[in-house]
């Protein structure tokens, strides 16, 4: 009694005994081992299993006769030993590798497809069941927004289809796993050993010369093994990193893609990527920038997992190219244009003399605003406040104050407000927006601790310097709230919330000074 | 040098050049093309043939179209383009040249040899 395999040679369907099916396959795969630098291998492997098929067909007494060992035997008698379709003869191939079995490739099952067939050939190819990796499949499309639908995708088009006898079988091989590769490595090790090895006992008078080849021969197979695990222990983690990039990046181009579009949510805190173009483009743009390159990289790491991959093809490549090449320019030459808008400084100067008497001590404060920000003490805070006619504006405590003796015995201030703009004018027109406020009530300067202006200055070089001129014999006292606002030349913590006086150029607390004249 | 390679590197060289006659009469298929070369006992077993049919075809000298045959499954039948009669006519005067050289030498060697 004999077991029969089902085979499919060129579309005719066979029952093969299980001796005569090891036979053909073995004649087939060393045929594709000769074959292996052919260009167009697949397509003369088809011509040959369909000549097999007719042969055996020829053959058969009836329709449904078994195919046996003999006929078999026969059919390469007539087509020839596996040496016979090598054309050129630059190379043998070394028995070794007529005799491997080579290992499992991955192909896309077309005959257990769902979509692809990416999933079933994974199945062959990994030894995990089909129902898992499509339920792995589906729940990472689900979590993922249906962004790993295009990692999907690009595996469909990358790997080849299963589509003759003995593309299925090696589909079917060896899996590649761990164990395999570990095995692989210690094959070629014990056969390096044998040679070396064999130095000692086996062929003693033998040269040294070709038992240092043998040694290096030993050596090169084991280097190998271990480069071909390298390459691959490199080509998981480049796909697990560009993979999750990739699947990160479509996140992000969704998310904010769409949000954008509706106009949904604050954008503020994305003002200072902002290239002045819709942000929906801007987000396109961004994602292609980023996604092209971590897309190859993902084709460079199938590559070195996989060796049977085909190309996407020149035009896609030359369209990705393109287009990434494109977006780098683009966002160049915005992020230029961006940075000409805003490399001209513009100011506009107000200076008031107010009144008061030389006897009377002038105190100096910061004047906080408690409905647009608590942080009163704080320079440098900005966000978007609405003011008392309910309009959106933009809160800025970018505020300098700086001190300095009056020449006329006057007190003055000067405000200068600070713009920005891709010419100096426009500056200036920007910088006439700015809202700043300071009073003089009963001999005290309140200086607001903030600025108000369109909210469109959002991150921008906009500021309010002030400066305050104070007669020479006026008496002092500056508020410690001032001490984050200003720095001035000398001045300690301690001479906050202290009546000062001027002397020899610098303004000192009172008390020394009258200690220094109760010394004279 | 083994005798083999060199018989088989004589025989695949002219092979081409019989492939492409043989095509010159009528579109053929594989079957076909493999009985006249057999009968005059050029090629002994057929594999060498595939690949290369597939080199002509893939070199653009060679065409073919899909026939249904009872019984088996489809088959190639394989024709000449243009670039292929070309290819064929420049290499019949190759073969002229060489045959004319050969016979030549060879009927000197015997000459001297005698």
């Amino acid at each position: 009694m004999n077991k029969t395999i089902n085979i499919n040679l060129a579309g005719v369907f066979f029952h093969i005994d299980e001796d005569a099916f090891i036979k053909l396959d073995k004649y087939l795969k060393a045929i594709e081992t000769y074959l292996a630098k052919e260009e167009s291998k697949d397509e003369i492997l088809q011509d040959i299993e369909a000549r097999i098929a007719e042969l055996f067909t020829e053959s058969m007494a009836h329709k449904n006769q078994v195919v046996n060992s003999i006929q078999v035997n026969d059919m390469i008698a007539i087509m020839g030993e596996p040496e016979a379709y090598k054309i050129d003869d630059e190379e043998e191939p070394t028995s070794n590798s007529s005799k491997f079995r080579p290992s499992r490739k991955l192909y896309r099952d077309i005959d257990r497809n769902y979509i692809g067939g990416v999933s079933a050939g994974l199945n062959y190819y990994l030894g995990l069941n089909t129902f898992l990796i499509r339920l792995i499949w589906v729940a990472s499309a689900f979590f993922s927004f249906g962004a790993t639908v295009a990692i999907y995708i690009i595996l469909w088009i990358v790997i080849p289809a299963a589509n003759t006898t003995s593309q299925k079988l090696d589909m079917q091989g060896e899996p590649v796993n761990l164990t395999n590769i570990e095995k692989k490595v210690k094959e070629s090790y014990s056969k390096f050993a044998d040679k070396v090895g064999g130095i000692d006992y086996d062929k003693y008078g033998q040269q040294t010369k070709s038992g240092l080849t043998r040694f290096f021969d030993g050596l090169g197979d084991v280097l190998k093994a271990i480069g071909v695990f390298i390459s691959k222990f490199l080509g998981v983690i480049l796909l697990i990193i560009s993979s999750l990039v990739l699947v990160g990046l479509l996140i992000f181009l969704f998310s904010f893609g769409t949000i954008s579009v509706f106009e949904l949510g604050d954008f503020n805190k994305m003002e200072l990527f902002s290239l002045g173009i819709p942000y929906w483009i801007q987000v396109i743009l961004f994602f292609l920038t980023a996604a092209i390159p971590f897309f190859y990289l993902l084709i460079l790491s199938l590559k070195l997992l996989f060796s049977n991959l085909k190309s996407i093809g020149k035009i896609s490549h030359i369209t990705l190219m393109g287009i990434w090449i494109l977006c780098v320019i683009v966002i160049t030459t915005l992020g230029i244009k961006k940075q000409l808008e805003v490399s001209y400084d513009g100011e506009v100067v107000e200076v008031s003399a107010l009144n008061i008497a030389t006897t009377d001590t002038l105190r100096v404060k910061m004047n906080p605003n408690l409905m647009f920000d608590e942080n009163i003490n704080q320079r440098r805070q900005q966000k978007i406040v609405k003011d008392d006619t309910n309009s959106s504006k933009l809160y800025s405590s970018n505020v300098y104050v700086n001190f300095r003796t009056s020449n006329d015995d006057e007190l003055k201030v000067r405000v200068t407000k600070k713009g920005f703009g891709s010419s100096e004018n426009l500056a200036r027109e920007r910088a006439s927006l700015i809202e700043y406020d300071y009073k003089l009530e009963n001999s005290v300067l309140k200086l607001d601790n903030y600025f108000l202006t369109t909210p469109e200055f959002a991150k921008q070089k906009v500021k309010v310097e002030i400066t305050v001129y104070i007669p020479e014999q006026q008496i002092i006292y500056l508020d410690k709230n001032l001490m984050d606002f200003s720095r001035i030349r000398n001045f300690k913590r301690s001479d906050y919330n202290t009546y000062l006086g001027y002397e020899e150029n610098i303004w000192k607390p009172l008390d020394s000074i009258y200690k220094n004249k109760s010394i004279n | 040098m083994k005798i083999e390679n060199t018989k088989a590197q004589m025989r695949k060289g002219v092979l081409e050049y019989c492939i492409l006659s043989v095509l010159s009469h009528d579109d053929a298929y594989v079957a076909e093309i493999l009985e006249t070369l057999k009968s005059a006992k050029l090629l002994v077993v057929e594999g060498t043939i595939y690949p290369l049919l597939t080199r002509l075809k893939n070199a653009k000298l060679l065409s073919y179209r899909w026939e249904e045959s009872t019984g088996g499954p489809p088959r190639k039948y394989y024709g000449l383009t243009d670039e292929g009669k070309e290819f064929l006519s420049e290499l019949s005067e190759t073969w002229l040249e060489l045959n004319y050289a050969v016979t030549k030498i060879t009927s000197k060697n015997k000459t001297n040899d005698e």
